[in-house]
């Protein structure tokens, strides 16, 4: 058994960078050395000295730059953003299966930090030649993740949709509203989403009436990260969100029943979503 | 049930029925599940998993939603008519007696004694011939189903520990549990777990299942149900000639959720070479016990 490779090479790094991207969430950047590959969408285990260990979607990888996005939330990813430059995290993976990247024209929709692992989608897609819509969804204004960053970008094949529960900026009212007005308009081949399971769930709902493929990344209490603890299972298939996940195509969630209805919580107790 | 066949040992994938009836669909002929206790309960701050020279150090800490919210998967589970072994832990004999008839009604084939849980409070219960006997009469006493007691091999005499368990009414062993471990990162300068000690897995403990499996089969009359690193058909050969009747796979489960069918097929042509007709013409046949 290649026991430390199915644990991800477990290795401490120092945070090398910080970037403030909204008043609750930061980007933290380190570099990782021996890193075979990573592709959009999977995630790696974040130990926090003292405090706990957590599944980080990769939000940017530039090798050997790594970075992940968090959200202060509880109380890991409080410790988390409260870190400073020099700091030593541990990383283990990366884990779990990628998105596909087989679209010609894209609608990406991320709600609140859900846009994390969608980042290096967009840039992904982009480069393999796909047209991108991204809609950038959050309660507030203030919510939106990577905002700055993607109002600067000009490439003659992406556009950005804002919207806020809120109406704080752009469209008013919830990501679901804004994909149903932009598919009265547009034709898409994908839909790729992550965000707040509810929204997820309403999104999969649109797509599959639009026939359209779909892939969403799942959220779910997790300890290991590498399909051993099972606290992340889906019901009834057994399926684990860290191994067999985090991203589901649209067949795989249909078979789903807890997809947008409950999860399980740290002792395995359900949870509605 | 019959103590025979290749088993999930607890504490891996074993907390929602889902998850337990893709391993059995996987080939294993049962499935142990997560330790249950009375109350929902944590456990252990992450890390919860580290790994070193090819094993893999866990401190969980018994996370489990309590008995009551795991019902719900035992109603799964019992309908879907598969072998399912309860393994539940308590801090007393009278918890563990409250415990184990609950347990019993949730329809398991069998009840599997965590004496051993070496990083939390209860892993002190399988060091002692007194205390194991005190906890497994306790169950023995108010249950009919077949009682499987899990050993610890970090106690000193742990065959004293195993005797005290058949003489109060178990009805197999179950050796070994992990061995006390622990993960120091270099450059941080810490322990890797949460709980800074916990307990080793994998192919590095195998040789000490071996051991213990081997000296608890010369001296008990009850079966043995081996488990500790077992991740090859060759493992699952020795660990049967070494006197366990049924073996139980856990960390091995992380590489290749198959591993159950792959090893029973490798027995199998083992024993055919050989000229064996089933399992049990092997189990203790490396041992010294006359038959």
């Amino acid at each position: 058994m290649k026991m430390n490779e199915l644990m991800g090479n477990p290795t401490s790094v120092q945070i090398s960078n910080i970037v403030e991207e909204t008043p609750r969430s930061k980007t933290l950047q380190f570099s990782l050395e021996n890193l075979a590959q990573f592709q959009s969408g999977q995630f790696v285990m974040v130990w926090i000295p003292g405090i706990d260990e957590i599944p980080m979607s990769i939000s940017s990888w530039n090798p050997p730059e790594m970075g992940i996005t968090v959200q202060s939330i509880g109380e890991a990813t409080q410790a988390l953003v409260s870190m400073s430059k020099g700091d030593w995290i541990g990383i283990r993976g990366p884990f779990g299966n990628p998105f596909s990247t087989n679209s010609k024209k894209a609608l990406v929709v991320g709600g609140g930090v859900g846009v994390a692992p969608l980042r290096p989608l967009i840039y992904t897609l982009l480069d393999g030649g796909s047209e991108v819509t991204f809609v950038n969804a959050a309660k507030t204004k203030n919510g939106l993740i990577y905002r700055e960053e993607f109002e600067r970008f000009r490439h003659p094949k992406f556009k950005v949709e804002i919207a806020t529960d809120d109406g704080s900026l752009g469209f008013k009212g919830f990501a679901t509203d804004v994909v149903s007005n932009l598919l009265d308009e547009n034709e898409f081949d994908r839909m790729y989403t992550c965000g707040p399971e509810v929204m997820m769930a309403g999104l999969y709902d649109i797509a599959k009436k639009g026939k359209i493929r779909f892939q969403a990344s799942l959220e779910r209490f997790m300890k290991c990260g590498c399909g051993i603890c099972g606290t992340c299972a889906m019901d009834p298939t057994g399926q684990l969100v860290c191994a067999d996940g985090p991203v589901f195509t649209g067949e795989q969630l249909a078979k789903l029943t807890n997809f947008g209805k409950y999860h399980r919580d740290a002792v395995g107790m359900k949870e509605m979503c | 049930m019959k103590i025979q066949g290749y088993w999930l040992a607890s504490g891996v994938l074993g907390v929602t029925a889902s998850t337990m009836l893709r391993v059995l669909n996987s080939g294993a002929d049962a499935v142990v599940t997560k330790s249950i206790g009375l109350l929902p309960r944590r456990g252990h701050h992450g890390p919860v998993l580290a790994t070193s020279h090819g094993g893999l150090l866990n401190a969980v800490g018994l996370t489990n939603p309590g008995i009551e919210a795991f019902e719900e998967e035992m109603r799964i589970l019992r309908k879907a008519k598969v072998p399912i072994v309860m393994s539940i832990f308590a801090d007393s004999p009278e918890e563990i007696a409250i415990l184990a008839e609950k347990a019993a009604e949730l329809g398991p084939s069998a009840i599997e004694l965590n004496l051993s849980c070496p990083h939390a409070e209860i892993s002190q219960i399988s060091h002692s011939p007194e205390v194991t006997s005190n906890y497994v009469r306790a169950v023995r006493e108010v249950v009919d189903l077949p009682v499987l007691a899990k050993l610890t091999p970090n106690a000193t005499d742990y065959v004293s520990v195993g005797k005290a368990a058949q003489d109060a009414g178990a009805d197999a062993i179950v050796a070994i549990n992990t061995v006390r471990a622990m993960k120091i990162d270099i450059l941080q300068q810490r322990p890797v777990l949460g709980n800074r000690a916990g307990g080793l897995s994998g192919p590095p403990i195998f040789p000490i299942a071996v051991r213990c499996v081997y000296d608890l089969h010369n001296a008990l009359s009850i079966p043995i149900i081996g488990v500790g690193g077992v991740s090859t058909w060759e493992d699952a050969v020795e660990m049967h000639l070494a006197g366990a009747s049924a073996i139980q796979i856990g960390t091995a489960v992380m590489e290749d959720i198959e591993v159950f069918s792959k090893i029973k097929k490798g027995v199998e042509s083992y024993l055919k070479e050989k000229g064996y007709k089933n399992v049990d013409d092997i189990v203790g046949l490396a041992g010294g016990k006359s038959s």
